[in-house]
């Protein structure tokens, strides 16, 4: 059975506010280095 | 391996530990000290990497349908040692970062390997996994690489051009790169 497409909709979304939660504490790491 | 078993938790620890080690010495020690731990952490990294493959067709198991570089972990270990090695080139210590502490926390967490402790999968899979993670520690606690503004959305989209090399990849061999066919077995946070 291939990936369902909300799967890959869903993954992406999650990969986004992944990043963006990673990309905010990277930031708050260099305020305070 | 199960999951939260012993030999599971220490490899956790010892990736903390490792971390906070190298961190440590990288900012006590500095310039040189840092850049020496960085090259020496890739050489560990290259090492375990080639260990894992020669594993493989030493005992038969090599195929391209698994073990062509082209799941996510490939692609951090490889770039991690760029990184490690180059640790200017912002885009590297980038894709590390968020690569690692995305998809290579997942693979730390929810482990997928067969062989128990002390079989060299066990460790290399625990370095090739767990080594990207702390190198990303090191790059940026240690040696201070913060990455750029909008590096999200510069990762996010490398990510989806490596993922469309891994879906050729997937339809040739018949395999399951960057699990796009299936979860893989070993998936337990949302099953």
């Amino acid at each position: 059975m291939g990936p369902r497409p909300w799967y890959i909709v869903a993954g992406a979304v999650l990969a986004v506010a992944m990043f963006l939660v990673l990309e905010a504490v990277a930031h708050a790491i260099g305020r305070h280095a | 391996m199960q999951q939260f078993s012993l030999e599971h938790v220490v490899g956790l620890v010892a990736t903390a530990l490792v971390a906070a080690v190298l961190v440590a010495i990288a900012r006590v020690r500095a310039e040189p000290w840092a850049a020496g731990v960085a090259r020496g952490l890739a050489i560990v990294l290259v090492l375990a990497y080639l260990a894992e493959h020669v594993t493989y067709v030493t005992r038969g198991t090599w195929t391209t349908r698994e073990n062509l570089p082209l799941h996510l972990t490939d692609a951090v270990v490889l770039v991690a040692v760029a990184a490690l090695w180059r640790p200017r080139t912002a885009i590297l210590v980038e894709l590390v970062y968020f690569w690692s502490l995305s998809a290579g926390l997942q693979a730390v967490l929810t482990p997928g390997v067969a062989e128990p402790f002390p079989h060299i999968l066990y460790f290399t899979y625990f370095v090739i996994h767990s080594g990207p993670i702390v190198a990303a520690c090191l790059l940026l606690l240690g040696c201070r690489r913060i990455p750029r503004p909008r590096a999200a959305w510069r990762v996010f989209g490398l990510t989806i051009a490596f993922a469309a090399i891994a879906a050729i990849g997937t339809v040739i061999t018949g395999g399951n790169y960057m699990f796009l066919r299936h979860k893989p077995r070993a998936a337990r946070c949302w099953t």
